[in-house]
């Protein structure tokens, strides 16, 4: 190949240059500046716009399940829809005023801590507690400390009054292993080892009065039934049925009638450990399920499932406060209400969620698809005016 | 009120608007397209001249490559089949010149700026891909093109183009 001839190439381009006339553009200055101001003031208005937008679907698509800041109250009070101490705000010191008004969920540990029913705030007291139990109408909290300490017994919190009652454990002093209030909330039976070595169990009522029992008749373990005709047991190992017992005959055995309530297979194909916190009626068991672990189950949750007193064509099975700290152990279950038999009634309360609670996710669907339109829209502007100026 | 960058912008247009109206007519064939073509990037230099002030020709060119580019995109100017869009024009006119002016008129913006650059304003390949925002062996397949192309289309221009292998 031969390069081309650049000398005579450039010597026509220039030739035919030349006759292109020149008129120089006076306004060119004014033109320029006019249309740098104009620019300017298209930018600035449309970048307003997009962060107008940009914010708007930020604050309704990135809005938080929980608000820590606008928790929405709850007259009367319910469960929350989650228990996670990470939602908690704690201050620098431990709350020493019991006064806090319904609870809906007690924590243990060193500290313990209780959700408040009709705010779902988290207040964390600086007493030390091995045991503790809510009562089931969320007004009374009893716990025990161990025996080495300071209040070697019993104590009892009345949470409308902050008024806190120590009650001696026994003629003996003993350790207490549990404690379970009855449905009344006004009685609690604790259970334990005596000094002898031997169990101990006996019911204090809240007026301070304190009855042995005998550990091996119905009733000495596990958590009655309102009518007190069927006890929840602890199954402390992971089984396929509830442990239960039934009262026994009159004048028959002291002792109950063991019975068994199978957990959903589908559900548990390999069981779980059982723990019951109450009852939501007569015939409803609320308990803590906590299947094995797996990379599937989000374990340990509480659950509704019915008394095995009733026929099993009428046995329902619901989970519904999943993913539950292991401090979570006691609740006050007269929050959960009457229920309905729709399984998806609702029986907790998102706390989280300010006033605008029935704004779903799917009622956001089209706010956010709206808000993004909207903003493609602002950027195609921008392109817009970019490329007039 | 005349400001000191307003009499720079002066001194520049009065100093080198010729030089840019010939550029502009070669890259665009149309006398009144190079005006305002020139204009154009003028105005643009403006919204800039803070910050271009000091060398304002490279900009006020680079902006008019790629205005004209532009401004050819958005006419939607579709090429025409090889065949007949290749074919030889007979010259109306024996006058050299005109034939290389018609011969230009039938080649890409993206061609005709690649020639101009390279061989009126006699950047070289490296040069010319800067100012263009292209790769140097685009360049170079470029300026390749164009000239089988324009001699394709005015064989006569063969001597002054150079004969192709």
């Amino acid at each position: 190949m031969t390069s081309p001839s650049r000398t005579d190439l450039r010597e026509e381009l220039a030739a035919l240059a030349e006759t292109q006339p020149f008129s120089p553009d006076a306004a060119a200055w004014d033109r320029g500046r006019r249309a740098r101001r104009n620019s300017r003031v298209a930018r600035g208005a449309a970048v307003l716009a997009v962060v107008a937008i940009v914010v708007g679907v930020g604050a309704i698509a990135v809005r938080p399940d929980r608000q820590s800041v606008a928790p929405a109250d709850v007259p009367g009070g319910a469960l929350p829809s989650r228990v996670d101490l990470r939602d908690a705000d704690f201050g620098a010191d431990f709350e020493t005023d019991f006064a806090i008004g319904r609870a809906s969920v007690a924590l243990g540990g060193n500290g313990f801590v209780l959700v408040d029913a009709e705010d779902g705030r988290y207040h964390q007291f600086g007493e030390l507690a091995d045991v503790l139990a809510l009562s089931p109408d969320g007004y009374r909290l009893a716990w025990w400390s161990g025996k080495d300490l300071e209040h070697d017994s019993i104590r009892i919190a009345d949470l409308r009054t902050g008024e806190i009652t120590d009650v001696a454990g026994t003629s003996e002093s003993a350790s207490v292993t549990s404690m379970t209030w009855a449905p009344d909330s006004a009685r609690l039976r604790w259970n334990g080892w005596g000094e002898k070595g031997a169990r101990v169990a006996a019911w204090i009522d809240t007026t301070g009065s304190t009855e042995d029992i005998d550990v091996e008749r119905f009733g000495a373990r596990g958590i009655p039934s309102p009518s007190f005709d069927v006890v929840a047991l602890d199954s402390g190992e992971e089984v396929a049925a509830a442990p239960f017992e039934r009262a026994p005959e009159p004048g028959g055995r002291e002792a109950g009638i063991p019975v068994d309530r199978a957990l959903p297979a589908d559900l548990h194909p390999d069981g779980a450990v059982v723990t019951p916190v109450g009852w939501a009626d007569e015939d409803t068991l609320v308990a803590i399920i906590d299947p094995p672990p797996s990379d599937v189950v989000e374990r340990p949750r509480l659950a509704l499932l019915t008394s095995p007193d009733r026929p099993e064509s009428e046995w329902t099975y619901r989970e519904f406060l999943p993913r539950l700290p292991p401090e979570a152990t006691s609740f006050a279950v007269d929050l959960i209400p009457d229920l309905t038999g729709d399984p998806d009634q609702q029986l907790t309360r998102d706390f989280t969620v300010a006033a605008s609670e029935d704004s779903s996710d799917g009622d956001r669907g089209p706010l956010i698809a709206g808000a993004l339109l909207a903003l493609l829209a602002g950027l195609a502007f921008i392109r817009m005016m970019q490329k007039r100026a | 009120m005349t400001t000191s960058d307003e009499t720079g912008f002066d001194e520049f247009v009065a100093a080198r608007s010729a030089a840019l109206s010939r550029t502009a007519y070669l890259l665009t064939g149309d006398h009144h397209l190079a005006q305002d073509l020139v204009q154009a990037a003028l105005v643009q230099a403006v919204r800039h001249w803070r910050r271009i002030h000091t060398s304002p020709e490279a900009y006020v060119r680079r902006a008019m490559y790629h205005q004209n580019i532009s401004w050819w995109r958005r006419r939607k100017i579709a090429e025409s089949p090889l065949e007949s869009y290749d074919g030889a024009v007979p010259p109306p006119d024996t006058d050299l010149r005109l034939t290389l002016d018609q011969a230009l008129a039938r080649l890409t913006p993206k061609q005709r700026t690649v020639l101009v650059l390279r061989f009126y304003e006699d950047l070289t390949e490296v040069e010319t891909a800067r100012a263009l925002g292209l790769s140097t062996s685009t360049v170079k397949s470029t300026t390749r093109q164009s000239l089988a192309r324009l001699r394709t289309l005015a064989p006569e221009l063969a001597e002054l183009i150079g004969a192709d292998a």
